[in-house]
């Protein structure tokens, strides 16, 4: 067979295996023919570990290295898909750039901060890691060592270094960059509805009329089930979807009605559906009166910066400004029953999460300023888009949502997960939901999305939070510490009560000195964190262990060493 | 050699259209078509990945495909890059 016949027989046995994969008819002669290019390969299964999704693929290997990889068709998730990421599994692990063995900052010979990255032993990388944590060991205790970990652990790893931590060296300065990603939607699950976990399932997207998306560009960020969403709205047509975005992206090519609103406003807009669900007689009482209470919580909380100006970068000081007093704007002094210009002392900043039960009357007033000329003026993105037209468009996005006869998902993810109201803008989104009696029932559903493989494995059932001991424990209940005592056969009372610094605290730790010690696993702090200010001034020996260059070992940080541990 | 057997959803209506712009782009080659589903499959030829995610995005911005995703990847030949 000469090269270009092959190359032709190879192109089209890839088309015939895609067809099959997604589902497509094929002729028995064709999937014969791609058999045949497939011969001597091993086909097995895995799962992807880039984000949330969970979907599954299949890696084919000959003479010991991977040589294609397919999404599964038999996965429940992706059903044969696969995206950008999951589609270079298989070639990842041959990047040329793929760390393979430890690098150490080394200057004449020997380790030294200032020093370039060096190729060394793993017991040279090992020893030096033992010298420099002995060290911080020794000098602050527990408090001043840490880890940061990973939603990208394993559930193993996971358990190994909680355990390493909490049992070893009794210490909880072990956090993950889950923290970053879920935190706020954490809360809202847990003040809404005091599970922390989604109530619905992905079978709800081919049951769904309605489909809003909340500043989350599904299309680009979550192509695997956006393309659930896609087939759902070509073969049901009455299938709308909404995309409630800050400005204009993929999602929009398929949706129905675009709607472009300012950073933030995104509240004052779910306060003015709140307000028209009661005001069109559309909420559910009888789902109301027998599941749901109604409450609320301080507005003077802050932004969990700061509040002096010592580490502060020019692009922190706007919001460091606002931490200790905010002085309310137009808008602001209307959802606050303020003035304009009155000076609000935040008093609740370490008391954000306090909440407590009001009437349904009250909530009613509580949302009653927020009618459709204040919310529109406030929210209008598109500085182009006449005003009547936006009307027009909040009052179709009601009318998709409060219709009885359809069933409603809203999704989101870091666009309500990492806002600067996250928990609120979080909880906010149930409240409209339960408001109409459309959340965890087939096809109705207010879905927070994950970004993570294993958030909910390694962050919260494994225990690798700074709060939390495995099996969704937590350090500071007596018996939680005991059975886990028992579990891993330490000597009683020896756990250590206090929850540890969270992954802000940790990188502020080192910042000030508290940390001496940081290793920082499968994860790449220096990189997603919006200013990359915090934890790049530090006085600790970070160490990181990654698969690949990223920007934490590279960072102003000096980061120690720089460790591959073999897949 | 690396082969990508990507899945492409077009916008009703659009359909022909769509493969029409799709079987003009270099080292693109359309296969299978279901009109029906508004989907067809193309396998695409790229010397490295940068090429690979290149002509992704190119597929994607054709105008009325609303989703174009990698299934199948093919790189059994040559030193992967």
């Amino acid at each position: 067979m000469t090269s270009l016949t092959r190359r032709a027989f190879i192109k089209s046995s890839v088309a015939t295996a895609t067809a099959a994969t997604v589902g497509f008819p094929v002729s028995q002669v064709a999937l014969a023919q791609a058999k045949k290019a497939e011969a001597g390969w091993a086909w097995d299964k895995a799962v992807c570990r880039f984000c949330g999704t969970g979907c599954g693929i299949q890696v084919a290997t000959a003479g010991g290295k991977i040589v294609a990889t397919k999404g599964d068709p038999d996965a429940p998730v992706n059903r044969g898909l696969n995206c950008i990421k999951g589609y270079f599994n298989g070639k990842m692990a041959y990047g040329a750039d793929r760390l393979t063995q430890p690098l150490m900052r080394m200057k004449d010979g020997k380790f030294d901060k200032k020093g370039d990255f060096a190729p060394v032993s793993w017991k040279v990388a090992m020893d030096e890691m033992e010298k420099q944590f002995r060290r911080a060991y020794q000098e602050k205790g527990p408090s001043g060592v840490s880890i940061i970990g990973s939603g990208q652990y394993t559930i193993q790893e996971g358990y190994v270094a909680a355990k390493l931590m909490k049992a070893g060296f009794r210490s909880n300065n072990i956090d993950p960059n889950a923290r970053h990603c879920m935190a706020s939607a954490v809360a809202a699950f847990m003040q809404t509805f005091g599970v922390d976990e989604p109530a619905n399932v992905y079978d709800d997207i081919e049951l769904a009329d309605t489909v809003v998306l909340w500043g989350a560009n599904m299309a680009e960020a979550h192509p695997v089930l956006w393309s659930r969403v896609t087939d759902r709205r070509l073969v049901a047509k009455a299938t709308k979807v909404v995309n409630v975005t800050t400005y204009r992206n993929m999602s929009s090519d398929l949706s129905d009605l675009e709607i472009v609103i300012k950073p933030s406003t995104d509240l004052a807009l779910q306060n003015w559906i709140a307000r028209e669900i009661l005001a069109r007689g559309a909420m559910n009482k009888a789902f109301v009166e027998k599941h749901c209470v109604f409450a609320t919580g301080p507005t003077d909380i802050g932004y969990g910066m700061r509040p002096t100006s010592k580490f502060a970068y020019e692009a922190e000081k706007d919001i460091q400004a606002k931490e200790l007093v905010v002085t309310l704007d137009k808008y602001e002094a209307v959802g606050q029953r303020r003035k304009a210009g009155e000076q609000v002392e935040q008093k609740s900043r370490t008391s954000a999460g306090r909440h407590w039960l009001i009437s349904f009357e009250e909530f009613k007033r509580g949302v009653e300023p927020y009618t459709l000329d204040f919310v529109a003026e406030l929210c209008k993105g598109d500085v182009d888009e006449p005003i009547a037209k936006f009307k027009e468009k909040l009052e179709q996005l009601l009318q998709l949502m409060i219709d009885p006869k359809r069933n409603v998902i809203s999704f989101w993810t870091m666009g309500f997960n990492q806002h600067q109201r996250g928990v609120w803008v979080n909880e906010q989104c149930y409240m409209i939901h339960l408001l109409l009696g459309k959340h965890a029932t087939p096809g109705n559903a207010a879905f927070s999305l994950t970004g993570q493989p294993s958030a909910c494995g390694t962050a919260r059932e494994v225990g690798t939070f700074s709060h939390r001991l495995p099996a969704d424990m937590v350090v500071d209940n007596p018996k939680h510490r005991e059975l886990t005592e028992k579990t891993w056969k330490l000597p009683a009372k020896t756990l250590n009560p206090k929850p540890g610094s969270d992954i802000m605290g940790i990188l502020r730790d080192i910042e000030d000195g508290g940390v001496k010690f940081l290793w920082v696993q499968v994860t790449n702090p220096s990189s997603p964190r919006p200013t990359r200010t915090t934890g790049s001034r530090p006085r600790a020996r970070p160490t990181a262990s990654s698969s690949w260059p990223t920007a934490t070992p590279r960072s102003r940080a000096r980061w120690r060493t720089w460790c591959c541990p073999p897949r | 050699m690396n082969l990508s057997g990507i899945l492409v959803v077009t916008a009703p209506g659009r359909f022909d259209e769509c493969v029409a712009a799709v079987a003009a782009l270099p080292a693109v080659e359309v296969f299978h078509r279901d009109p029906a589903t508004h989907r067809f499959i193309v396998v695409q030829e790229a010397d490295r990945v940068d090429g690979e995610m290149a002509g992704l995005l190119r597929l994607k911005a054709v105008p009325g495909v609303v989703l174009a995703e990698m299934v199948y990847h093919y790189f059994a030949e040559g030193e992967p890059q």
